[in-house]
């Protein structure tokens, strides 16, 4: 009798569980604002309904499209876990922020959780098919989705120089992707040191943009025993960088795809991980570390404290400060904590030429993140949406979103952005982030592609275009940009990919007292099996 | 005559060996505190310092200045101060019906409560549920939701066993019902355990975020521990791909004082209460393990 009564608890409770998700949002009315305009609701990391929703720059593009937007916030630390949970129970936000991740867009598309783009979506929206266009990736969603797009997803801005070229390329109908290969629009990651500059004038070392592997080691090696910045022997950090970052230097400058699978030159896809030259590169990375020039305890150093080591003249070196922001902020923090010393007296930057004699490196894809739309929502809505997508994607509205308020903040004349918004007492012109909270939504909203140059640091961005420069005049040995493989889904490659993080792996050889030869061999035996037949699979399914 | 102890070899070591575990626990949170009132020069020069040369509150003015702050402490505090009390009725009732042997189907539904210990709906069907009710982006989201605890209502039906069934009896026969001989009885009696019960509840409210990053998208209702996780959150982030130039330059390269701030400003209150409950804390956890 007990036992009945409890099974018939378990099934009453199992069949309320299955009901409770059966609810049905269909049907209902579509909220519209005091001006009969659409709210559409947008769910974005950190986003806060009171301040996105009330400023000018806000009122300017809403007015413009006709809509109002209700902000929800996905709390930033966990926004792609609340945006899954939120897509999966059919309680998404109108427009919703999340990670892109491959399986889960064809997952989303295929369950029908997320709403499809129109058929005709790129005739009607022409600048929003050219920034989906610029991710590199519009015909691997084509191809994979049966013609059908379920998301958008975000481009980048590292082909901002050639936008004219490739918005000309996109309207004769050329293939971005393939435009995206050709040597003159490649586009070199921006991997760089910063050093002291006045350290090296002061030790006689002539430092070039771009120098022999060993005559940076050797810079490296009269920087930590000089000790320029008097912090005491034990204290000195020849280069500062942490263990997810080291590879990069020593480990790239023999193998450039050392942690992917890549084509190799027969154009079969095989790990990086097992080739020689990473072997080599590991070889090097060790004896960086047991000759002194990274820090003792470098696998604990956290990214954000490198400056640090920096600013406090514990290290003349840090990396990875080639890119603009990164150079920027280094910049920035060097001249508050050593007041009367000048970032333009002394730092500058500087990358390696590998013993190869090529400069190696990355050529790196073009989105980040995407949104996804919720089912429900009526096509009128929708295509209020796409026509604030194809609006900030515009000549018009790209820069527009970069800038602020036209008129206000900016005003263009004879095809010139002056911009004339208010100062800070630096010199350097107020954030539009700042003056304008919904910024947060709409200059990230498909189009970060518009790069306006902003004239806070000119020294920062001549650095890093100094360097980008000098790199193109060597040969390059670059991992190659390869959106058939950053669009592949498999259970086991991903499952590689997840499980064997190679920067641990390696700092963990590093620190090791095992010879490092001995100790990778026995760990490529742990998974060369598994490797292996990753690439035969991707060789079978992705070289068809 | 008393007899004077001797001081044995075995004494000293075990002694030393017991500062020296001391120490290895007491200094961290001493650091904690060291660190939250350090600037990033001093920190990247003496990083294991035993004081703090040139204090700066810059980490707990960038922690007071976020109006986020005040009101994650607002909405921690009144979510404790509702889903306690709540919480311990319910659990105390529920392990007092429980540890009656009279009480019909006990066994059976003891287990049912267990099971949910091992087997869980899943975090959609929960969301689900939450959405029917119509409790998204409200507090009672987070009040009701684990407002019944099975491991702490195990605990309480375990200490109520300990107590003898003749207590019961000689109630009734002064006339006494159900619930008097519950609230007037055995609830007095049940201190130990209550306030055992009662620190395991308000720490995990203390310590709760997830269920309010699930539930609650006003960031003004958020609790503490979710505030902080932001706060942290963006501190910490490094430079990467995607972000925005101001994006980059928004992140603060000196993050550690301001995640020590934020450890010293949550841990404060839990450890200022506990000293107060950790003699009943210590008594309610032995007596309720004697049976099980």
């Amino acid at each position: 009798m007990k036992k009945t009564v409890v099974w018939l608890l378990v099934l009453v409770l199992a069949f309320g569980a299955l009901l409770s998700g059966c609810g049905n949002s269909k049907g209902k009315e579509e909220a519209k604002d005091s001006d009969g305009r659409f709210v559409i609701s947008v769910a974005m990391p950190n986003a806060d309904n009171e301040t996105w929703g009330n400023d000018d720059y806000y009122r300017y593009i809403t007015d413009k499209i006709g809509i109002s937007i209700d902000f929800k916030a996905l709390s930033g630390a966990s926004a792609s876990e609340k945006a899954r949970i939120t897509i999966l129970s059919g309680d998404m936000a109108d427009v919703t922020y999340c990670d892109f991740i491959m399986d889960e867009y064809l997952k989303y598309g295929k369950q029908g959780v997320v709403k499809t783009l129109p058929a005709d979506w790129e005739e009607k929206y022409p600048n929003l098919g050219f920034s989906m266009a610029m991710t590199g990736m519009l015909d691997e969603l084509k191809a994979a989705g049966d013609n059908e797009i379920y998301g958008l997803v975000r481009p980048m801005d590292r082909y901002h120089d050639f936008l004219a070229e490739f918005r000309q390329g996109y309207s004769e109908g050329k293939n971005i992707s393939d435009m995206m290969s050709i040597q003159e629009y490649r586009h070199i990651d921006k991997y760089g040191f910063a050093y002291r500059k006045d350290w090296a004038e002061q030790l006689g070392i002539k430092v070039d943009k771009i120098m022999t592997y060993d005559a940076f080691m050797d810079m490296a090696r009269k920087f930590k025993e000089a000790d320029l910045g008097n912090v005491g022997a034990d204290n000195v950090v020849a280069i500062a960088v942490d263990h997810t970052e080291a590879p990069n230097i020593f480990v790239t400058a023999f193998n450039s795809s050392y942690k992917f699978f890549h084509k190799d030159e027969s154009g079969k896809y095989v790990c990086g991980f097992l080739e020689d030259s990473t072997t080599e590169g590991l070889k090097a990375y060790k004896e960086a570390y047991t000759s002194g020039l990274l820090a003792k305890d470098f696998y604990t150093q956290k990214a954000q404290n490198l400056n640090g080591l920096f600013c406090a003249q514990r290290s003349g070196i840090i990396f990875p400060r080639g890119e603009f922001t990164a150079i920027r902020k280094l910049n920035t923090e060097f001249e508050k904590a050593n007041l009367g010393l000048k970032a333009k007296d002394c730092i500058d930057i500087c990358w390696i030429i590998s013993p190869d004699g090529k400069v190696h490196g990355r050529e790196e894809s073009n989105f980040y993140g995407g949104y996804y739309f919720n089912p429900d929502m009526s096509d009128e809505k929708f295509a209020k949406i796409l026509e604030l997508a194809d609006y900030v994607s515009s000549e018009e509205g790209g820069p527009q979103v970069k800038l602020g308020v036209p008129d206000k903040d900016f005003k263009v004349e004879n095809g010139e952005y002056i911009i004339t918004r208010e100062k800070t007492e630096d010199g350097n012109y107020v954030d539009v982030a700042k003056l304008y909270p919904s910024y947060g939504f709409f200059a990230y909203f498909i189009n970060p592609q518009y790069k306006v140059q902003i004239e806070s640091d000119p020294y920062a961005m001549e650095l890093q275009n100094d360097l980008l420069k000098a790199k193109k005049e060597y040969e390059l040995s670059l991992l190659n940009r390869d959106v058939v493989r950053d669009c592949y889904s498999d259970e086991d490659y991903n499952k590689f990919r997840a499980t064997y993080d190679v920067n641990s792996m390696f700092a963990e050889l590093v620190v090791s007292d095992e010879d490092i030869e001995t100790a990778w061999a026995k760990k490529k035996d742990e998974f060369r099996t598994t490797a292996e037949s990753i690439a035969a699979k991707m060789n079978e399914t992705l070289l068809k | 005559m008393l007899k004077k102890k001797r001081i044995s070899v075995g004494n000293i070591i075990l002694t030393a060996i017991m500062v020296l575990w001391g120490i290895v626990i007491v200094y961290p949170f001493y650091n904690s505190i060291l660190v939250s009132f350090m600037s990033q020069a001093e920190y990247m020069r003496k990083p294991f310092a035993f004081i703090v040369s040139n204090p700066t509150l810059t980490a707990y003015e960038e922690i007071f200045s976020d109006s986020k702050f005040l009101l994650g402490y607002r909405s921690t505090l009144f979510i404790l101060v509702t889903k306690l009390p709540l919480s311990l009725i319910i659990t105390c009732a529920m392990g007092y019906a429980l540890s009656r042997k009279r009480f019909p189907f006990s066994k059976a539904i003891n287990n049912l409560t267990v099971f949910t210990m091992y087997f869980g709906g899943g975090t959609i069907p929960l969301y689900l549920l939450i959405k029917q009710y119509g409790l998204l982006d409200s507090y009672a989201s987070l009040i009701l939701l684990g407002s019944f605890g099975v491991y702490n209502m195990i605990l309480v039906k375990n200490f109520f066993y300990t107590l003898p069934d003749s207590l019961e009896e000689s109630a009734k026969i002064d006339g006494a019902n159900d619930i008097l001989i519950f609230a007037r009885i055995y609830i007095p009696l049940a201190k130990p355990i209550i306030a055992t019960v009662a620190l395991f509840i308000a720490v995990a409210i203390w310590n709760e975020w997830f269920s309010a990053m699930l539930y609650i998208s006003d960031p003004k209702k958020w609790p503490l521990q979710l505030v902080l996780r932001e706060i942290i959150g963006n501190a910490t982030d490094v430079v990467k791909e995607g972000m925005s130039e101001e994006e980059m330059m928004k992140k603060e390269t000196f993050a550690l004082n301001v995640q020590m701030a934020s450890v010293v400003v949550t841990m404060l209150p839990v450890m200022l209460v506990y000293p107060f409950l950790q003699k009943y804390f210590m008594q309610g956890l032995t007596v309720g393990a004697v049976k099980g």
